[in-house]
């Protein structure tokens, strides 16, 4: 069901805020996929579950995660993550709304390419979200093949 | 005088006669000093078993180093009639002080060969009781008058003196302590280095906390234990050096800290789900009405665009609030960071950044010489712009608005101001004015979350200064404010 290729996984549990960045990524969003809490993103990611048939898809390009995810939160997933040869370098950007020192640092620390803070201000979210998107599904160069799941399954 | 091989057996022959008459301990020793008989009470009292002293000499086992003219009085005591009565003191086996009653009293064998024997009794409780009687009158006033449980223990760690706080604070009578170790108010799982800590504060006797930065506990008589802060002093009496102990109960204090950390905590939680949960809601109104808007199209009807800019503002509002308060708690949480900065520079920078969003205004700036001053430069900034963009902001109406930003000293310190023409504030509400969400002035007149000042007062009290203002209606506000950061760290830095 989830077999075309996804550029962009989103794993964000509000639905009213993934409904605001899939309208803010406008042209991008065909490349997206939501998921809406922590389980889901490492299955998808895995290949488990209810992914188990994207064991041959190639992972996204990059995964967007909310701190504050359902049974699995944002953090645990990127530990999860980085733990795994054929994720540790897969691009992970935290999009989250809390701004505090400890959230951004512990972020870095877990290995999160990125620590984006959710504007308030919709048209500052929109502009955020929008550059994200475009950022790195364009400008950034992907971890090379080799380094992704293609390989390791 | 030359002993006889079976001196040992004649001895204990002679002692055992006379035990029937003596209670306690027991000795009997050959006039050298060697121990020849040892009876159960001395083993008792001593701590030795007869077979670890029999052949040893007093001089090494019970009789301390400053003592050892011990042997002149026995002697004196042959001399003299056969027998004397002396008071000493005495190490027993585990290194502990006692003080003793001796009788000693010559005894001959058949063969003509002298023996001491000595009874000992002790008396060191007796002995501290009396001696307290003697101190007490000398130092009752000023250890009644003290607020805290006092206790006096002398250098073989027995309590000399203690005042009615510490009978009360321990649950012991005075009688009970007197004489006492004073490990006897130690929780016992201090026993162990407590007399090594004494033996070192008596060898260097100063005024000072005791255990510092270490939790410590007293012991109750009924064997419960509470917090306790002690301050040690020495006390010299005579030839003897005492440590005083003022001790104090920190229980309450303590049961403060407990809930003031869990507040904290508490505190830290709500600002925790406030940064991530309460930012989302607002961003979905402020974003779904800016998405309906666009979706209505530019022909939108009035009224419609009109509601519609209102929920934006609302949900802006809303969102600035949130920040500031969020901004508000971090301060509060923040450790100062202190180092001299230049204010000037500081104000200046404010000031720069402010002008950029004023452009058009016509703003008199007048910026004076500012002391150099140990504070946060970061925290600094912080209170100048929010006190200068209040400045601008009330002054909005004036044609050509002053700000003056200048040092002047009050009562020897000095005390920074800002000052302006603007609209001012009724002094009817000016304790109102530094308090979160309150607002002198209507939100349609003049913007703002009514978080700026508090913000600025937490900063200034942070820095252990003080922030006051003073205004006419129609005329004009000024702001002062002193910083004191050395204040600061004796009154927060024990939290």
């Amino acid at each position: 069901m989830t077999s075309p290729k996804v550029d962009l996984l989103l794993a964000e549990d509000n639905p009213s805020d993934a409904e605001l960045i899939l309208e803010s990524l406008a042209g991008l969003r065909e490349r997206v996929f939501a998921v809406e809490d922590g389980v889901e993103a490492l299955d998808f990611l895995f290949a488990r579950g209810d992914f188990a048939d994207r064991a041959h898809v190639a992972l996204p390009r990059v995964v967007v995660l909310d701190v504050k995810l359902p049974k699995i939160g944002g953090f645990d997933v990127l530990r999860e993550l980085r733990a795994d040869p054929r994720t540790q370098s897969l691009p992970i950007v935290m999009l989250t709304s809390s701004n505090l020192e400890s959230d951004i640092a512990r972020g870095y620390a877990l290995g999160a390419n990125s620590y984006v803070q959710k504007p308030v201000d919709f048209d500052r979210f929109r502009e955020t979200v929008r550059l994200l998107g475009f950022y790195w599904l364009t400008t950034n160069e992907p971890p090379p093949v080799s380094l992704s799941r293609a390989e390791g399954t | 005088m030359i002993q006889p091989i079976d001196s040992v057996e004649r001895v204990t022959e002679l002692a055992t006669s006379m035990s029937e008459a003596f209670l306690g301990a027991l000795l009997g020793l050959a006039p050298d000093g060697t121990i020849l008989y040892w009876n159960a009470g001395a083993e008792e009292l001593f701590g030795y078993a007869g077979s670890e002293v029999i052949g040893k000499s007093v001089l090494d086992t019970i009789v301390p180093p400053e003592h050892v003219d011990e042997k002149r009085r026995w002697l004196a005591a042959a001399l003299g009639g056969g027998s004397a009565l002396y008071e000493s003191v005495r190490r027993r086996k585990d290194g502990l002080q006692i003080c003793v009653d001796v009788a000693v009293k010559v005894a001959r064998d058949r063969d003509g060969n002298e023996y001491l024997l000595l009874n000992e009794r002790d008396i060191t409780r007796v002995k501290y009781q009396r001696d307290a009687q003697v101190l007490q009158t000398r130092f009752r006033e000023v250890l009644e008058a003290a607020p805290d449980a006092i206790v006096l223990v002398d250098s073989s760690g027995r309590i000399t003196l203690v005042n009615s706080e510490a009978e009360r604070l321990f649950g012991y009578t005075r009688g009970e302590l007197l004489g006492q170790l004073v490990e006897e108010l130690v929780p016992t799982r201090f026993h162990g280095n407590h007399p090594s800590h004494r033996a070192n504060y008596f060898r260097e006797p100063q005024t000072r906390p005791m255990g510092i930065g270490l939790e410590l506990s007293g012991r109750r008589k009924d064997g419960t234990e509470f917090p306790v802060e002690i301050s040690l002093s020495p006390l010299s009496i005579e030839n003897s050096t005492l440590a005083m102990a003022a001790i104090r109960d920190v229980s309450p204090r303590k049961k403060i800290e407990e809930a003031l950390k869990t507040a904290n905590r508490e505190l830290e939680a709500f600002t925790y789900s406030v940064s991530h949960d309460l930012r989302a809601p607002i961003r979905q109104i402020d974003g779904f009405a800016r998405i309906l808007s666009e979706q209505l199209g530019p022909e939108i009807d009035e009224k419609v665009a009109h509601y519609l800019r209102r929920i934006q503002d609302g949900a802006g509002h809303m969102g600035r609030l949130v920040d500031d308060l969020l901004n508000l708690a971090k301060i509060g949480r923040q450790d100062l960071k202190p180092r001299l900065v230049g204010l000037t520079t500081v104000a200046r920078d404010a000031m720069t950044d402010i002008e950029a969003d004023t452009t058009g205004r016509e703003i008199r700036w007048q910026l004076d010489p500012l002391p150099t001053i140990e504070c946060d430069p970061g925290l600094m900034k912080v209170v100048f712009t929010n006190l200068l963009s209040n400045a601008v902001k009330y002054t909005r109406s004036r044609t050509a608005a002053v700000v003056h930003i200048g040092c002047a000293v009050r009562h020897g310190e000095p005390t920074i101001f800002v000052r302006d023409n603007g609209v001012g504030f009724d002094m009817k509400y000016a304790d109102k004015l530094f308090g979160v969400f309150q607002r002198l002035h209507r939100a349609e007149e003049f913007e703002g979350t009514g978080v700026g000042l508090a913000t600025v007062q937490r900063i200034v009290h942070k820095h252990g200064g003080q922030i006051w203002a003073d205004a006419i209606r129609d005329q004009g506000a000024s702001f002062y404010f002193t910083l004191n950061p050395r204040a600061a760290e004796r009154t927060h830095g024990a939290v």
